[in-house]
């Protein structure tokens, strides 16, 4: 999980990024010093409750982009956990969406990853 | 369901468009995009009565919309509109649009595009300036790498508000517009990107795959000999949408990945 992350992060405009559960529970996080344990539990939590919350009406969201002043935060919904990559306002969402479905398709593939998820597995708050 | 109208803003304004439907008496859907940005206005038999982009709704996601200087239109016929936000007259809101259109005829004299960058005048104002927060706001924003487009983005303003702030800070003698970081910024893709990304879609489309991707530039408002750099994964991610086969997209992303990521 952590090639995969690594291979994200390598989008030009990536600060870091990072795998949790469904409750908000950091998973895997490969991110800079500067992006804090508790300011990524916040927006892992913040991240979910919004999930949560729009689950409902947005039945198929697998994916936002969520726009704030310092950055931009793409979450893709893998229903199991959520990845969560945090960036700088100017990335290039295109290219930053194709490199996350490349990583996605991998892992999805990949028994022992899935083994992982569903390890990790709990029901959304 | 057929959708009727298509074209980009570049060409044909938001206003000229919303006039045109609402002339027309229209009811239904305009989506607008512009890169990951996107918004909705609806129309019921030519009365818009509700409109929404990012997390500006009603009113102020017109004006928001009208602000859009580049992007796509498409206009989706008898869709209704899932609430109403907007109780101000149609009218009213073309003459607020209209005034903003006239407003920046001014401001394109100052600033050449919104991709435009601007620096602060080391020498400053000669007279005495007294700023609103809005402008202490954008003002601090400016450091001769930002352009107006990614100001306005980090705001969560509008393209126009940030442009005529901009205008008036500059008209003020507070900035200057760089010289060459326009250039910098629109840096233009070279032959042999296209000839990758023809060559990884044609193996999967077929001798239909360029025709797609010349398509594809036209609707984003672009040329094949002036691309954008800034635009490049854009439009490999569109042209991708078409390669119905959910393995073989992944396949033709991920060549065009490393593509992308090797220019």
């Amino acid at each position: 999980m952590k090639a995969g992350l690594q291979e994200i992060n390598e989008t030009v405009g990536v600060w870091g990024s990072l795998l949790c559960t469904n409750q908000g529970e950091i998973i895997e996080n490969l991110s800079p010093p500067t992006l804090t344990k508790p300011t990524l539990e916040n927006i892992a939590r913040h991240v979910v409750e919004l999930l949560s919350g729009t689950a409902e009406r947005l039945a198929d969201l697998e994916e936002a982009v969520f726009h704030y002043q310092d950055r931009k935060v793409l979450v893709i919904d893998l229903q199991q956990v959520v990845l969560i990559v945090i960036c700088t306002p100017s990335v290039d969402i295109p290219l930053l969406r194709m490199s996350v479905n490349v990583v996605v398709s991998r892992w999805k593939s990949d028994p022992a990853v899935q083994k992982d998820f569903k390890k990790n597995f709990v029901e959304r708050i | 369901m057929a959708e009727v109208l298509r074209g980009n803003l570049a060409q044909l304004s938001l206003l000229d468009i919303l006039r045109m439907l609402s002339s027309g008496s229209r009811t239904g859907r305009l989506d607008v995009r512009q890169g990951a940005k996107t918004g909705e206005v609806y129309l019921q038999r030519g009365i818009i009565v509700h409109a929404v982009t990012g997390a500006q709704m009603g009113e102020k996601g017109v004006y928001a919309l009208m602000g859009w200087l580049e992007g796509e239109f498409s206009f989706t016929p008898d869709v209704e509109a899932p609430e109403r936000s907007i109780e101000t007259t149609t009218e009213q809101l073309m003459l607020e649009a209209s005034r903003q259109a006239e407003q920046w005829e001014d401001i394109k004299d100052v600033i050449s595009s919104t991709e435009a960058v601007f620096n602060i005048n080391p020498s400053g104002s000669t007279s005495t300036v007294s700023l609103k927060p809005i402008e202490w706001q954008v003002l601090a924003q400016i450091n001769g790498e930002k352009s107006v487009v990614e100001i306005a983005e980090i705001l969560s303003l509008n393209e126009f508000e940030v442009a005529r702030i901009v205008f008036s800070l500059t008209t003020a003698g507070l900035l200057h517009e760089v010289t060459g970081a326009k250039r910098t910024f629109k840096e233009i893709v070279d032959e042999g990107f296209f000839e990758q990304l023809a060559e990884n879609f044609t193996e999967v489309m077929g001798p239909i795959g360029p025709v797609i991707i010349e398509d594809e530039i036209r609707l984003m408002g672009e040329a094949r000999d002036a691309f954008p750099q800034s635009k490049a994964a854009e439009l490999v991610e569109r042209v991708s949408l078409e390669i119905a086969d959910s393995s073989k997209r992944m396949d033709f992303q991920k060549k065009m990945v490393q593509v992308l990521k090797g220019s």
